[in-house]
């Protein structure tokens, strides 16, 4: 019940996207139509000319007549050409928009999502949603529209014309109809089957070779490439067999079965012709008899497309489902309570908050005015970045409250809270564009002087011998760390943000650029209420506020001279660090 | 041209003989019922044939067509079927290599490489397999034994005459499958260009909420699924082009066939009957001019992937083994002298003269910052680079004297990346032994630690770990890895920084489980912690590849430097840890 809920759900998005697209759609149709009754005409003229004009000793009148008429089916096919070639353009144009628009809106929906969903699942495979999901959709629209509409519509026009032109012919044929059903109903249950389980057995083994080599080391140390290889073979001879089935399938169904059919087709027509002119019973004329033959012929072609590609599109209908899926999650309701300009008070207060089961964090709770810096240290894991996110709105806490400037910030509106921040994180994460657009993010209140004075003041002077211009490749591989991190320092400097969020920012630099860096930091941090996360004790000596982290709990509070005085976890950390470096 | 496949040719040769000769039966038996057609056309409106006969003669070219769905079932079997084992064998090839190769190997290949070539390249080549000689046969023999027949069943010149615009045909669809070709590839770059896009979105979704970018990457975003769109459509205009021209050259040499034939009938030299079986076969000669553009585009793509493909089969593998090696006894003493290493890529050597020995049943623990080399010294006992065996003595014999399976043999390792695969953990575990009893293994995993962690999964041993299992913490896949070097029992047990993940009390109890399971044993533990290697009967400090400092736990504290400042640190720290 539910499976078929969720079928007619796809149905209908299906239907409501290629709604969308219904004026390429209606186009490609009627060239389709057109051309399908062109080629209905074609085996006519043929036909015409073998009953009444080629005969032995045959006149040069005659011989007129069949240039005329060779000439018109010439030009019935040069048209024909043309309208299948118009209907597949438009057929094509429509499936390509319509995975574009499906696209767009996954997009669209997938980046609302909350950010545990971008947490929990590989980059790839969300990427994947977007991109490879929707691109088998559109495989879906084509093998519908192009082949199987086209091939449909030609079925049954073909055969009116058997019904008009010769009826028992027609009827003859129906006792071929469920003979192709079960050509039909068998290929399509063995593609079903087997192409799962060759899928299922593909993900395995890919996933086998690829876990093999990730972990070689151990397969070798433990001397088990036999035993390994022995467990590959097995999912590889699946495979095969699975293929085989195919295989065997295949050679003895589908297509195949359907040509043979076709010579058997030739047969009844031959059949009744035959007799009809033998017993004389009734009359027949041999073009007659070519045009039928030539429209079952034909008939048979397009069965065949049909049958063949319904297998495929039973793969792709598997797609669309994964994608419609996708798009009846929720997002999240966003408040209209906005920011409109903050001071900068933030408050945490008995903030608990957990990943999965376990409390990350434990009874938070503190203050910060505006204006004043506030650092957080720890060991991996000790709950310093997802305070952070906390205070992004990135998660919610699961108990407690978070205020900024007084107002509990789970009922304002995400996006002007954000407004009022801005953040370094540990990856500079550049686009690949040049450095102007990085840092203004395309925001067009910043001119190229503003951008090369939030550089300077940086401390990323030294970047402007590259000039703002300066395009930047995959990943920003063609910029050092500590050059990527500056123009990153520079992108947050520039929006004059209330709040200053550095995440680890100068985790990945070594302690030379680290040194211009700091001048940064310093600039950064004026007039504006500062929250940094360090790995490195050094760079948060002058904060107001340091805080310390221990398995979710805060341990120690205080500034540096204070927490060095007290001589316990802080001064520890910072003194083993002192003694590294 | 086919030299580089010549492998699997040669190894399904039978096959293919089968293969090809039921193919080319089939084919000529096809031949058949048009020329029937067309006898019988004559036979029937001249009036020269009476019922029975007619009856009969239908009923025999039913049975025609039986034998040819016989044949093209047997043709099709064999082809296919031929295609599916290389499929088979070529990934069977590749992954008997891979598990050859020593980790240099896998250093200079990606791993998303290797898994292109056993995936997409190895379809590739079956493809050619399959696909790829039905269509060359289909675009040489098919077409040949059409013409023959038209030429003696109907007439020699009306064939000639009638074939000519089909070459065109040939021609334009390579023609246009070219054009397609390279703008395919401009398809396939929109299309990494639209992936690397989203990936970026992806990766950076905090930036683009935090800087409330969404707009701006959404136009972005549209703007090159746009491109994939247009460059699309490209494509399409191409293929559509296709469309026309099958239409249009056929539909010609039909204009021929029938202006000359009616001349020709007209002359008395053919009958009407002739003129149809001939244009039954007209149409039969459409498809092959298709099939030698399919036929070189599989060779095409079956050529890249086979080279691809022999560039990892021929690969020499790193460490090659000489024969008369002997199996190295049980509980050997080690020995390293004036050892030096490096790996193949790195500029100088990561280890530097160390001279280090374990008597049997010994312990030794390794020390050392990050990069000192203290994973690369733990390896050299395992082989699993290629390296200098010379000054390293098991037993007082070199190294190269034994067999290296015979030395992995008594070694249980523990990485310091947790290698688990998405198996159950029983699975994972007795990866070391296979034929281990549940009881053996829920020793290991006491001795691991790992028995609380196991009653929280309700399915116990079997649980499946992994992508489609549970997500095991950092901790617990640690001492999964753990359980699994304990289950074998090892004469020598190496433990590469592997509790790094755990917390206080639960590296205390493996320890334990280690200095009561490991006596008489050898065990050698590399760790940034000394609570892992104080109790050792030998501690080596190591900077830079080289020995700085070396000694039981005592006279290193005593000596006040490197080693002593990182315990009292330690010990400082493990009073939070604790609490």
């Amino acid at each position: 019940m539910k499976s078929k809920l969720r079928n007619e759900f796809v149905t209908k998005k299906l239907r409501m996207y290629a709604k969308e697209e219904s004026k390429p759609l209606l186009v490609g149709l009627f060239f389709s139509l057109v051309r399908t009754a062109l080629e209905i005409i074609g085996p006519l003229i043929i036909g015409y000319i073998l009953d009444n004009h080629i005969s032995l000793n045959m006149a040069k009148g005659d011989f007129l007549k069949i240039g005329k008429l060779l000439a018109v089916y010439l030009i019935i096919y040069v048209l024909s050409g043309l309208f299948s070639n118009l209907a597949l353009i438009s057929f094509e144009l429509a499936a390509n928009r319509i995975s574009f628009n499906v696209q767009k809106d996954v997009y669209k929906h997938v980046m609302k999502f909350p950010i545990s969903y971008f947490d929990n699942l590989p980059a790839g495979s969300i990427v994947s949603r977007i991109t490879n999901d929707t691109n088998k959709l559109k495989l879906m629209f084509q093998l519908v529209l192009s082949d199987m509409t086209t091939s449909t519509i030609m079925i049954i026009c073909i055969y009116g014309m058997i019904i008009i032109t010769n009826f028992p012919v027609a009827i003859l044929f129906l006792t071929l109809v469920p003979i192709i059903y079960i050509i039909f109903k068998d290929l399509r249950y063995k593609t079903a089957k087997y192409t799962s389980l060759n899928r299922e057995y593909v993900g395995d083994i890919n996933s086998s070779i690829n876990e093999n080599i990730q972990n070689m080391e151990v397969i070798q140390a433990f001397n088990k490439e036999d035993y390994i290889k022995s467990e590959f073979d097995e999912i590889n001879k699946n495979i095969y067999k699975t293929n085989m089935e195919m295989t065997k399938a295949k050679s003895y169904g589908g297509f195949r079965a359907i040509d043979i059919l076709s010579y058997v087709g030739t047969i009844l027509v031959l059949l009744y012709f035959g007799i009809g002119r033998i017993t004389g019973i009734y009359q027949v004329t041999v073009g007659n008899m070519y045009i039928v033959i030539d429209y079952i012929s034909s008939i048979f072609n397009n069965i065949s497309t049909v049958v063949t590609r319904f297998g495929e599109l039973e793969q792709s209908y598997a797609s669309a489902t994964h994608i419609f899926d996708l798009l009846k999650l929720d997002t999240k309701k966003e408040s209209y309570n906005k920011f409109n300009g903050i001071k900068g008070d933030v408050k945490f207060e008995n903030v608990y908050f957990a990943y999965a089961d376990d409390d990350v964090l434990k009874d938070i709770s503190f203050e910060v005015k505006s204006g004043e810096s506030i650092a957080f240290v720890g060991s991996t894991g000790s709950g310093k970045s997802t305070i952070i996110n906390l205070l992004l709105k990135f998660y919610e806490p699961r108990l407690g409250n978070i205020y900024i400037d007084g107002n509990d910030i789970s009922k304002m509106n995400r996006d002007s809270l954000r407004e009022e921040m801005a953040v370094v994180l540990q990856d500079a994460f550049l686009f690949e564009t040049d450095i102007r657009h990085n840092i203004s993010l395309d925001d067009e209140r910043f001119s190229d002087e503003d951008i090369e004075k939030a550089l300077i003041d940086v401390g990323g002077e030294s970047l402007l011998k590259k000039g703002i211009n300066q395009r930047i490749i995959e990943k920003g591989n063609n910029l050092s760390q500590g050059e990527k991190q500056l123009v990153s320092f520079a992108r947050a400097y520039i929006r004059n943000p209330k709040i200053l969020i550095l995440d680890e920012a100068t985790s990945n630099i070594d302690t030379e650029t680290e040194k211009i860096i700091q001048v940064g930091i310093n600039k950064l941090k004026e007039n504006r209420t500062t929250f940094i996360v360090a790995h490195r004790l050094s760079t948060i000596r002058d904060v107001d506020k340091i805080i310390v982290l221990n398995r979710g709990k805060i341990i120690e509070t205080g500034n540096h001279e204070s927490l060095m005085q007290q001589n316990g976890f802080y001064k520890n950390m910072y003194d083993e660090q002192i003694r590294n470096e | 041209m086919l030299k580089k496949f010549w492998w699997f040719i040669s190894y399904y040769r039978k096959r293919y003989v089968l293969a090809i000769g039921f193919l080319f039966l089939s084919d000529i038996v096809g031949l058949i019922p048009p020329y029937i057609t067309g006898k019988l056309t004559d036979l029937i409106f001249e009036n020269a044939i009476d019922l029975r006969l007619f009856l009969i003669i239908l009923a025999i070219d039913l049975l025609i067509i039986g034998v040819k769905y016989i044949f093209a079932m047997t043709w099709s079997y064999f082809t296919f079927g031929a295609a599916n084992e290389i499929d088979y064998k070529a990934r069977e090839n590749l992954m008997t290599k891979f598990l050859k190769q020593s980790l240099r190997f896998f250093e200079e290949h990606s791993t998303g490489s290797l898994m292109g070539k056993s995936t997409n390249d190895v379809t590739s080549i079956s493809e050619l397999a399959g696909r790829g000689t039905l269509s060359l046969f289909d675009s040489t023999v098919f077409p040949l034994l059409i013409i023959i027949m038209m030429m003696v069943v109907v007439d020699v010149k009306l064939t000639l005459a009638s074939i000519i615009p089909l070459p065109i045909l040939a021609y334009v669809v390579i023609l246009i499958g070219n054009k397609i070709y390279v703008r395919w590839d401009k398809v396939q770059r929109a299309f990494d260009k639209l992936n690397t896009n989203v990936l970026e979105d992806v990766e950076g979704i905090r930036m683009i909420r935090v800087f409330n970018l969404q707009d701006l990457r959404y136009r972005e975003f549209v703007a090159s699924g746009k491109d994939l769109c247009d460059r699309n459509l490209d494509v399409v205009k191409y293929q559509a082009l296709i469309t026309p021209v099958i239409r249009i050259i056929p539909a010609f040499t039909f204009v021929i066939a029938i202006s000359y034939g009616s001349l020709l009938i007209s002359r008395g030299e053919i009958s009407i009957g002739q003129l149809v079986s001939f244009t039954y076969y007209l149409n039969m000669l459409v498809w092959p001019m298709y099939a030698f553009g399919q036929f070189i585009n599989i060779k095409q793509q079956a050529n890249a992937s086979m080279d691809r493909i022999q560039e990892v089969l021929d690969y020499e593998e790193d460490i090659v083994e000489n024969d008369n090696l002997v199996d190295v006894k049980i509980n050997p003493d080690i020995k390293f002298e004036k050892h030096c290493f490096k790996y193949a890529t790195s500029k100088d050597n990561i280890l530097k003269d160390l001279d280090i020995e374990i008597k049997h049943g010994k312990s030794l623990g390794v020390l050392g910052k990050t990069g000192s080399g203290k994973s690369t010294l733990l390896k050299q006992l395992l082989r699993l680079y290629s390296m200098n065996t010379n000054t390293v003595y098991l037993d007082g014999d070199t190294m190269d004297k034994y067999s290296i399976s015979s030395v992995r043999e008594l070694i249980g390792y523990v990485p310091q990346k947790q290698m688990i695969f998405s198996k159950t953990i029983r699975d994972n575990i007795r990866l070391s032994k296979p034929d281990a009893t549940d009881e053996e293994i829920m020793e290991a995993i006491r001795l691991a630690d790992f028995e609380k962690d196991l009653k929280i999964f309700p399915k116990g041993l079997d649980t499946l770990c992994g992508e489609k299992g549970v997500s095991l913490s950092g901790g617990q896949k640690q001492r999964i890895a753990i359980a699994r070097a304990f289950l074998k029992n090892p004469d020598i047990l190496i433990l590469d920084d592997c509790m790094s993940a755990v917390d206080g009390r639960t590296e205390k109890n493996i320890m334990n489980s280690i200095s009561e399971n490991r006596k008489g044993k050898t065990t050698i533990i590399a760790s940034h912690r000394i609570s892992q290697v104080k109790d050792l009967d030998e501690i080596i400090v190591l900077d830079a590849g080289k020995i700085v400092e070396r000694g039981t736990h005592e006279i290193l504290v005593e000596k006040g430097k490197w080693y002593s400042e990182q315990y009292k640190n330690q010990i400082a720290r493990s009073h939070f840890d604790e609490e």
